[in-house]
């Protein structure tokens, strides 16, 4: 049988920080390879949480489901947990069944749910969706839903790579002095996740968030991740770019929830514009952001990538000029030309319309929304005409490549 | 919204609440919601609200009034509503306003029964659901199904009483199969809240549903359509129930993994539950499956990929083509539905009549839009270009 199965380690301290390490090793049939240590390193003064296995649960799910294996957990799951992931387990394996396998969990210690822990740990790397939650929950903006934010979280391994030390210091820094305008302290994490899970960081980035908050459970009960995804954007997930499937999305989040640690995803209900209007109330929040993870310089934004200039549009539709973190490499309307849109980005043009925006970017972007909206119908009509599988199809495919004769 | 004591109304317990319209200190009408239920069996509290603001929050973010509830709610219910809130009011804000809700008694640290129950209609969707738990197919996410619930007043209205006896003598003779008793529930909620019902169909259900949370902390709803094709806003899928669930009551989404053919193919091995499958609502009689409306035509569609026979409860059809030409495909979901079936059919290599008449119906949909969405890409909604269009076309008709 092909199993995957985790050792959790005991916790040990290395200079400034607590390592919580789990052993990852790969057995087919009788067969062990070596293993991985997938490892977490938290500040000194956050209290582990032992027995629990959750964290390295979540963390690899993706990679043993990719790799058809059982999951065999040496350590302690709660009931919950349990239940969410199979679930989580099964909206993957429909979305995208050639890259993931329904696999089997088995675990040593299955624990009855307890109760939450007041009090929120949020996600925050400095970019809009991070700082727009703790931002609105900080202020109790959210209504029944506002949580209690004991600090925020900023994690090295991730978007910034381990040995950039530099890059995190420059974004941790200035992060901690945005959150300090709010009461809100924040937290360095530090995890080897991206050198142990090799698996496609726009399927995980979920499930490696998730795993790095649960770090914090021993302390809080609840995470909070900002979401990147607007909820009139959902419409339908077959229909999307790449069949709906993205590591972190309010479809699927709530299903890394844990016993004693649930995961609100939030600021669905907010387009990118709104988070960034609602944002000019805290002036630290919006002048010191960093969206950006596609630059070389990973402590700061780049001003040319699709999210960089997304986030600079944005600002211009609210009427606000665009803050000196984004760098201005090049004029809006020629940078609209050189990235790479997607078809939620006619959202921007709609925005403009009725805002009354008349900047010259505004016809860029239309003109470049419109070919893309041909090409996408052209792709549509072919596949009613030639369905994908058909005889007619791969005819027509004979035809083309004699055509080109090849 | 008041809560009012519980009372016997003939061989039922009726569980009710006023609600009452107000501009300022005037009321402008009362009426009563009710549900009612089996006696016998634990009720939730007489001050439990959590049906009653589950059952109207669409109904005042239509009407645009703050809703105070004069009862008890869970913390986590009024948490997850504010998100559910805040769907609707973001995708159709034309139709829903964000309305505020203040609660007199917030509930903290609620704990629900492990027990489950299941929403029963006979559809494909619950019968699945009921089986897949039953036989705990679903690895750590099976629940202990101990009830199945059926309501009378939602897909059957109140007024069709032979109609629903006939659908639950039915089903309860199914679920005996499985030693598992069937409860009804009956309301009034469709004739109080006048809110497009496939916005409401999730919402009154759980509402519905959750009048036996005495009995079990879990409410199963068989999903409607998968992960791969739902759509938001929508009465119910795998986005929006989960935020219907309350501390003393979780609302479990089930089988959104599964397609409609998929569930068919396991519901086969059930006799009882196969044969007595109900998923019309277009017919005639809302008890019996007319084969000649959309879902039943889509699920003889299915029946046949999956080279199932047919089960007692279809009339025999003998060619589905004509049936198929007639539809129209005006809900997303459907087309995805359709979409999904055709894009079967042909990874089968299926040559048969239906085929063609699913994909003369698809280039119908795919086309009858084409024209408004072209207009809208050279003229935009709201651009000068189309303000001066509309103006030309004016002074042209002088």
């Amino acid at each position: 049988m092909r199993a995957m199965h985790l050792f959790p380690e005991a916790s040990e301290r290395r200079g400034g920080y607590l390592r919580r390490g789990c052993r990852i090793e790969r057995h087919d049939a009788e067969r062990c390879k070596e293993g991985d240590l997938l490892w977490y390193e938290l500040p000194i003064q956050e209290i582990p949480d032992e027995g629990d296995a959750e964290t390295f649960m979540i963390a690899v799910i993706m990679m043993a489901m990719q790799e058809r294996r059982t999951l065999r957990v040496h350590g302690t799951i709660s009931r919950q947990l349990l239940g969410n992931l199979t679930e989580y387990r099964d909206a993957w394996c429909l979305w995208l069944p050639q890259t993931y396998h329904p696999i089997e969990f088995e675990v040593d210690h299955v624990e009855e749910d307890g109760p939450l822990r007041p009090g929120a740990v949020c996600a925050f790397s400095g970019g809009l969706d991070g700082t727009f939650s703790i931002w609105r929950h900080a202020r109790g903006l959210a209504g029944h839903r506002s949580q209690t934010i004991v600090h925020g979280v900023m994690i090295h391994g991730f978007d910034i790579p381990l040995d950039d030390q530099e890059g995190f210091s420059v974004a941790f820094e200035r992060g901690a002095l945005t959150l300090r305008s709010l009461g809100v302290p924040l937290r360095p994490l530090r995890t080897n996740f991206r050198e142990v899970v090799r698996t496609n960081w726009e399927d995980v980035h979920g499930t490696a968030l998730v795993a790095a908050l649960g770090c914090f459970k021993a302390s809080v009960g609840t995470g909070i991740v900002g979401s990147g995804w607007y909820y009139r954007n959902l419409l339908p997930p077959s229909e999307t770019e790449r069949h709906g499937a993205w590591g972190s999305n309010p479809v699927t989040d709530h299903l890394l929830s844990g016993g004693a640690f649930r995961i609100l995803h939030d600021g669905a209900d907010h387009t990118r514009r709104e988070k960034i209007r609602a944002l000019t109330a805290w002036p630290e929040g919006s002048n010191n952001l960093r969206v950006c993870w596609a630059g070389s310089d990973k402590g700061r934004n780049c001003g040319r990538c699709e999210k960089c200039v997304r986030t600079m549009l944005a600002f211009r539709l609210n009427d606000l000029s665009i803050p000196d973190c984004f760098p201005r490499v090049a004029p809006l309307h020629q940078l609209v030309r050189e990235v790479k849109v997607t078809r939620w980005w006619h959202r921007l043009v709609e925005e403009a319309d009725t805002r009354g925006v008349r900047e010259p970017w505004v016809g860029a972007l239309r003109f470049v929304l419109r070919r893309h909206a041909i090409r996408r119908r052209i792709r549509e009509t072919v596949d009613i005409l030639l369905p994908p599988g058909s005889r007619r199809r791969e005819w027509a495919k004979m035809l083309a490549v004699d055509g080109t004769g090849t | 919204m008041y809560p009012e004591p519980s009372l016997r109304v003939g061989d039922r317990v009726r569980r009710s609440c006023r609600i009452e319209r107000r501009t300022g200190e005037r009321v402008e009408s009362s009426e009563l919601l009710w549900f009612d239920m089996i006696p016998d069996h634990p009720s939730p509290d007489d001050n439990d609200a959590e049906s009653y603001l589950l059952a109207t929050l669409l109904l005042s973010m239509k009407e645009g009034r703050t809703l105070v509830v004069h009862g008890a709610v869970t913390h986590e219910l009024a948490s997850n509503l504010t998100e559910y809130r805040d769907i609707w009011s973001s995708c159709l804000a034309h139709l829903y306003q964000e309305v505020d809700f203040e609660i007199t008694r917030v509930v903290e640290g609620a704990v629900a029964r492990r027990e489950a129950i299941c929403a029963f209609s006979g559809g494909v969707d619950s019968t699945f659901s009921l089986w897949s738990h039953a036989g705990r197919n679903n690895g750590y996410r099976s629940q202990t199904v101990t009830y199945g619930v059926m309501v009378h007043g939602l897909d059957i209205l109140l007024a069709e009483e032979r109609a629903f006896a006939r659908a639950f003598a039915r089903a309860a003779g199914t679920l005996r199969s499985m030693g598992i008793p069937l409860l009804q529930v009956r309301t009034n909620l469709r004739d109080l809240v006048p809110v497009n019902w496939e916005h409401l169909s999730g919402p009154a259900l759980v509402a519905s549903l959750g009048c036996y949370k005495g009995l079990a902390g879990v409410a199963i709803i068989g999903a409607g359509q998968t992960y791969g094709s739902f759509l938001v806003p929508w009465g119910t899928n795998a986005l929006m129930d989960p935020l219907l669930t309350s501390g003393w009551f979780q609302v479990l989404h089930d089988g959104a993994a599964r397609s409609r053919s998929q569930k068919l193919s396991a519901i086969a091995e059930w006799e009882e539950g196969f044969n007595s499958l109900r998923v019309c609502w277009e017919g005639p009689t809302t008890d019996r499956n007319c084969g000649q409306c959309e879902k039943c035509l889509r699920t003889l569609l299915n029946l046949k990929l999956e080279g199932l026979r047919l089960p007692d409860s279809f009339p025999e059809v003998d060619d589905l083509s004509p049936g198929i030409r007639k539809l129209r495909l005006t809900s997303p979901m459907v087309h995805a539905e359709w979409s999904d079936l055709f894009a079967a059919a042909n990874r089968r290599r299926i040559r048969e009549p239906w085929v063609r008449a699913v994909r003369l119906l698809l280039v119908r949909r795919a086309f009858r839009g084409l024209g408004p969405q072209m207009l809208n890409t050279i003229l935009p909604p709201g651009s000068v270009r189309r303000r001066r269009a509309k103006a030309l076309l004016t002074l042209g008709r002088g």
